[in-house]
């Protein structure tokens, strides 16, 4: 799951133009803009056909990569 | 009596209450007293700097509490401040900087690397305050800039300190916004301007020193300046939105909640985002007395979703070009209903006058839609350098002579007085509430060899989904992908203004005279979005 966040970062919302870390923080300077970050979420969604609640999106959780993972890992049952 | 200036607005409530917080960001914040001595020491470096009575200092900093330091820092130098969106391609910033003849920026550390890198786009520039190299070797001009880090400038004396001279109808900042051209022009507002602009405010919402007011905007979009330049006549706390949090709904309420917010004021799509993900259920936000917002149409039945969430707050729509701050106000009732087509833009707030005219200047009727030109204590000198729409954007009334600016809107008004808002007489729309010349986006992309021809559109206008998108045809040659075009623009427009989506089509629709029918094309987009959903 983590290399598919990463590349869909990069590929999808940063159209290839820049490359990313798992630690890197995704909403300073603005990365990731609003509705980038919806579209973040629709694709975690989609390919773990699961809902992520509103509460649940926030900076401790969508901060980074590693930080969604681990959240998807201890919410998200089905990864 | 001298009329008064910005900054000694903050010297004075840093008299009256100097333990109050005047500005907050994350965990840190700044008192007036402390706020009224960095500034003081920016204005003495800034000097040291020789920047002079009248000059352009630039302000290039993300969401911070140095962007408060600076704003007040160079009005006290005697200069205007002229804020740079840090989201601005470089070439963007070197055109501001160039005709602003600007060789003083302010910034942060976090900024360094930027600077470094483009220093060489930036020939009028002598000065970068608030970062410094450890190691210059990189540059091939190492004398020509000099950097001088905040803890120099904090480490200096702090004692008051005010260039001599300053005159209420000096400049105090310049906001750049999208010109049709594809060059970005200036809005000059004066000390007098932006203190009329802060004095009706605080006025018009009763802000007094217990008020804690969220600050959505960054600093270089014009709706900041209820935050920079109102609260502190006030005496109240500014506290500026990270970043971060304008992007994730649920952190946003709960900052909110936990700075216990009394007035909100931002773009709709902040307050449709909150409303849609912002876990409202879950959030005390019974501190805030205001909802403001302005900027775009907000659909009214998002409004009463949201008046039911907090019952004990008045909400308003403000209405009002960056060229004349607000003009306009309007109490949303609580018997609204949610079914209303539209919400009006009220009626003029304080000291100001509205005419709806027809081609020749003349008034229209009551309900008759004509352009909307406002007279008001808080509008603009002009633009920047721009003689050529200042003697255009401005009537005269033959009959006393008063002043006003031609605002470019369609309004009309009703038998009970409240105007009503019909869109443009030209092509300036708003995505997601920043201003966009969709002109202005044709013309960044048809000076790529490829591209033949361009229209720029909005699609899902006033939603959450709401998108810039840029239809091309290109050359036949050419087999550039999305990519390589979105790149080109990204490189001479700011990012708000970058399309969404870029679609490339065989052929435009037309109108009988062979131009392009944009309405047509928006339609077809429309229509062909709902067939690919169905298919998706």
């Amino acid at each position: 799951m983590k290399q598919k966040l990463v590349t869909f970062i990069q590929s999808e919302l940063l159209n290839d133009q820049q490359s990313i870390t798992a630690e890197e923080d995704l909403l300073i300077s603005g990365l990731i803009d609003s509705i980038g970050v919806m579209r973040l979420v629709g694709f975690i969604e989609k390919n773990l056909e699961t809902t992520i609640p509103p509460k649940d999106v926030t900076l401790e959780n969508f901060g980074n990569v590693n930080t969604i993972v681990s959240y998807l890992d201890s919410e998200i049952a089905t990864i | 009596m001298l009329n008064p200036l910005l900054h000694t607005n903050l010297s004075a409530s840093a008299d009256r209450y100097p333990e109050n917080v005047a500005f907050r960001f994350a965990e840190t914040e700044l008192k007036y007293s402390e706020l009224d001595r960095r500034t003081n020491q920016l204005a003495r470096q800034l000097q040291q700097c020789n920047v002079e009575k009248g000059d352009r200092v630039g302000i290039y900093l993300d969401r911070s509490l140095e962007t408060a330091v600076a704003v007040y820092g160079i009005l006290k130098a005697g200069a205007a401040y002229v804020p740079i969106d840090p989201l601005s391609p470089v070439s963007r910033i070197g055109t501001i900087l160039e005709s602003c003849d600007i060789s003083c920026i302010v910034s942060a550390p976090s900024k360094l690397a930027f600077m470094m890198r483009s220093a060489e786009s930036f020939p009028s520039l002598k000065y970068v305050l608030g970062c410094s190299p450890v190691d210059k070797s990189d540059f091939t001009d190492p004398e020509r800039i000099q950097f001088i880090s905040w803890s120099e400038i904090f480490n200096s004396d702090d004692s008051p300190h005010c260039a001599t001279g300053i005159k209420s109808d000096d400049l105090a900042y310049i906001m750049f916004t999208s010109g049709s051209t594809g060059s970005p022009k200036g809005i000059m507002h004066t000390h007098d301007s932006g203190h009329a602009y802060a004095r009706i405010t605080v006025d018009t919402y009763s802000i007094s020193p217990s008020d804690r007011v969220g600050n959505h905007a960054p600093l270089h979009f014009d709706i900041s300046t209820l935050g920079y330049l109102a609260v502190p006549l006030a005496g109240a706390t500014t506290i500026i939105i990270p970043e971060p949090h304008t992007r994730m709904p649920a952190s946003m309420t709960k900052l909110a909640q936990d700075e216990k917010f009394t007035i909100w004021y931002s773009v709709p799509f902040a307050l449709i985002q909150v409303l849609t993900r912002g876990v409202l259920d879950e959030r005390d936000l019974s501190s805030l007395r205001w909802i403001l917002y302005g900027g775009d149409p907000f659909s009214p039945r998002q409004i009463r979703e949201l008046m039911d969430y907090w019952p004990q707050a008045q909400f308003a729509n403000l209405y009002g070009p960056a060229e004349v701050n607000q003009c306009t106000l309007y109490l949303v009732p609580d018997s609204l209903k949610g079914t209303e087509e539209s919400i009006p833009i009220g009626d003029v707030w304080a000291e100001t006058e509205a005419l709806i005219v027809d081609t020749n200047n003349t008034p229209v009727e009551i309900d008759e839609v004509g352009e909307l030109l406002i007279h008001t204590p808080t509008m603009m000198k002009g633009y920047w350098n721009r003689s050529d729409l200042n003697s255009r954007c401005f009537y005269q009334r033959p009959s006393d002579t008063k002043i006003f600016f031609r605002t470019g809107d369609l309004a009309s008004r009703d038998h009970v007085n409240l105007m009503h808002y019909h869109g443009r007489m030209d092509r300036l729309v708003k995505v997601r509430g920043n201003r966009v010349e969709l002109d202005e986006v044709e013309a960044a992309i048809l000076t790529h060899n490829e591209v033949e021809e361009a229209a720029a559109y909005i699609l899902d206008s006033g939603t959450e989904h709401e998108r810039l998108e840029l239809a091309l045809l290109l050359d036949a040659k050419s087999d550039d992908k999305e990519e390589s075009f979105r790149h080109y623009v990204g490189e001479r427009l700011p990012k708000y203004a970058v399309p969404d989506q870029i679609v490339f089509l065989d052929q435009f629709p037309r109108t009988t005279s062979g131009k392009i029918d944009r309405r047509k094309l928006t339609e077809l987009r429309v229509q062909n979005l709902q067939i690919d959903k169905v298919q998706g």
